[in-house]
């Protein structure tokens, strides 16, 4: 896997890199401004040497507020082939939504946090870089406190709520299992539950999951835009 | 005609028999009262109790337009300066003079008045029915007209008393706007006093936001110096002791693994402590995206249910919008901790040039609006020219709004 690396701190974008490349991960370019991002990315793609996905942090230079999350946007539409993955300090659900407002394919929101969780960090990675999806924990609680659909999600049980939220950040039936400690079928089981209380159409394809699931709480992409 | 007019008239009708009284008393005492001053001793008794009564008699006359028109006057400023010698200081008091002026020139304006209500209301009321009774007269129409003919003159009389009639409420309400004046311009505080009352009032609020601040440091300075700082300092006791364990060879993989990995904890939970803290300090979707955004995050993060609905509020200073949205959080804060609501619903409304945020919650109410965190609000509410208003009733529900100017 090849990977575009924007990250103002040179701590973090040093000890990302190094992380990666444990891993077997390229990093091709790693930039500390959204500007450079974009130029750069241009670049390689006209070269036709797009990397398969760029990991970009939200408060960059000049004005460190947001450019970083509008630098994917821009990537987004630019280059579709190109998967985002967006670190930020803080998750905002409002963020999220803009980042999944057309798409939910191949694109990530993670806390920095989660980094550190070097696993699971790698795994939501590679998800995405598959063309799945991986919304943080934190962006899924919030949307789900949002729902305006509070009651149907008040009927789930417990553990079906876990379901859902982690249904929510993108993760496969087997991720889920692992996740939860539990069997494959009993995972399965539960989806199944929380589509028939919701009232979804049941999907088999991972990513079509999360956009129904986003969709039903009002965050997929028809909401959002 | 409406009740304002009614009012309005019963407040310039009843002016009258007071002026005349008033008149009388004001300009006898101040008369007596100047001419006897060389006098001393009686000379200033009299203006004496000219200056106390004319206070009496304003409080009287802005408690009479309260009671009427429903328009509430600020006394003025009767104490004046801290002249040791009582007669010095109410002889000295400008505000005093201002009421003893009202009450001579309340006889020309209330008279004036009156003439105007009754001649236009009278002319209304007898023109407009004068074909209804003229008739009746003993002699006829000739009793009013004498020897003019009747018919011709008949119309015309109508529609004048119909004119009259359409304008009555108007004068009555001039009139009395002119009376309201009157009591605003003599007995309310002059320019000066409310320039003084103002300054006063930004010191104090000045103070406190200054107090604010301070006090908001030293709680970042104690959340750090307990949280964060004291967290790095166990994180690095971990890795040092893993340290010791690998250099020194005598542990097993199992024992350094444990210490990795609770150090791997501490130093999350640390980013996670920082996280909240620098969020606390500034939300930085607030200034990214605004308090709309910001607001949603903040139900969001709330344990209790929450709507929120927010119209125009993105045309705000950024600092209108700091407060309002510190507003919510802290009142959402309460709701969880005290309030055992299973709703509340935030919205944020442009009104005018105002920002009116409120906050609902379905509690059991009694929210103590003294209570540290509102204070501390109201100041900053204050500071910017707004004000925090808390309707908790025991058994709740409880409202709290903050009304912002938006500039």
């Amino acid at each position: 896997m090849r990977v575009i690396v924007a990250e103002d701190s040179v701590l973090l974008r040093a000890g990302l890199g190094r992380l990666l490349e444990d891993d077997g991960i390229e990093v091709v370019d790693a930039v500390g401004d959204a500007e450079t991002l974009l130029r750069h990315a241009d670049e390689l793609g006209e070269r036709g040497e797009l990397p398969d996905l760029a990991i970009v942090d939200v408060r960059m230079p000049p004005t460190h507020s947001d450019e970083g999350l509008r630098a994917a946007l821009v990537l987004r539409r630019r280059w579709p082939d190109l998967r985002i993955l967006v670190l930020s300090q803080y998750v905002e659900e409002r963020y999220a939504t803009e980042l999944i407002a057309n798409e939910t394919r191949g694109v990530g929101y993670l806390l920095k946090d989660r980094v550190a969780d070097v696993g699971t960090f790698l795994e939501a990675l590679r998800r995405v870089a598959d063309g799945g999806t991986a919304l943080d924990p934190e962006v899924v609680s919030q949307l789900l406190a949002r729902s305006r659909r509070a009651d149907p999600i008040a009927a789930l049980t417990g553990r079906e709520r876990e379901v859902l939220a982690l249904m929510a950040q993108g993760r496969s039936n087997a991720g889920i299992a692992t996740a939860l400690v539990v069997s494959g079928g009993a995972v399965e089981k539960h989806i199944a539950n929380i589509f028939a209380k919701l009232g979804l159409e049941s999907v088999a394809n991972d990513h079509r999951r999360v956009l129904a699931v986003l969709r039903y709480i009002d965050a997929g992409p028809e909401a959002a835009s | 005609m409406s009740g304002r007019t009614w009012a309005a008239a019963f407040y310039v009708v009843t002016g009258f028999p007071l002026a005349v009284p008033a008149f009388v008393a004001a300009a006898v005492l101040l008369a007596l009262g100047v001419s006897l001053a060389p006098l001393a001793g009686a000379g200033f008794l009299l203006l004496l109790a000219l200056l106390h009564g004319a206070e009496y008699a304003g409080r009287f006359e802005r408690g009479r337009l309260t009671v009427y028109l429903n328009e509430v006057v600020p006394p003025a400023d009767y104490a004046g300066d801290q002249h040791r010698r009582f007669l010095m200081r109410t002889l000295r008091n400008a505000a005093r003079w201002r009421a003893v002026a009202y009450l001579l020139l309340l006889l020309p304006t209330s008279t004036i008045g009156l003439v105007f209500v009754v001649t236009f209301w009278s002319a209304g009321l007898v023109g407009t029915t004068l074909p209804l009774w003229v008739h009746r007269l003993p002699n006829g129409p000739a009793e009013i007209f004498g020897n003019l003919s009747a018919a011709s003159h008949l119309a015309p009389a109508v529609v004048i008393g119909l004119v009259a009639l359409l304008l009555a409420p108007w004068v009555t309400r001039g009139s009395a706007a002119l009376s309201t004046s009157l009591v605003r311009s003599f007995l309310g505080p002059s320019r000066r006093e409310v320039l003084t009352g103002r300054v006063a009032e930004l010191r104090t609020t000045r103070t406190k936001v200054v107090d604010a601040a301070d006090a908001e440091r030293r709680r970042i300075e104690r959340d750090l110096h307990d949280g964060a700082q004291q967290r790095l300092v166990a994180l690095a006791v971990t890795l040092g002791r893993a340290r010791v364990k690998l250099e020194g060879n005598v542990a097993s993989p199992n024992e350094v693994t444990a210490l990795v990995s609770a150090a791997h904890d501490e130093a999350k939970q640390t980013l996670a402590e920082l996280r909240d803290l620098v969020r606390g300090i500034h939300p930085a979707v607030l200034s990214d995206r605004g308090l709309d955004a910001a607001l949603s995050a903040l139900a969001a993060r709330c344990p209790v249910p929450v709507t929120v609905a927010t119209h125009g509020s993105g045309e705000c200073s950024p600092s209108t919008e700091a407060v309002a949205y510190f507003f919510v959080a802290e009142t959402l804060t309460n709701i969880a901790k005290h309030a055992e609501a299973t709703h509340a619903s935030v919205t944020a409304v442009r009104e005018a040039d105002q920002l009116l945020v409120t906050v609902t919650d379905d509690g059991r109410g009694g929210a103590d609006a003294d209570g540290a965190g509102l204070r501390g609000l109201a100041d900053r509410a204050r500071a910017l020219d707004g004000s925090l208003l808390v309707d908790s009733p025991v058994g709740g529900p409880t409202t709290v709004t903050v009304r912002l100017p938006c500039a």
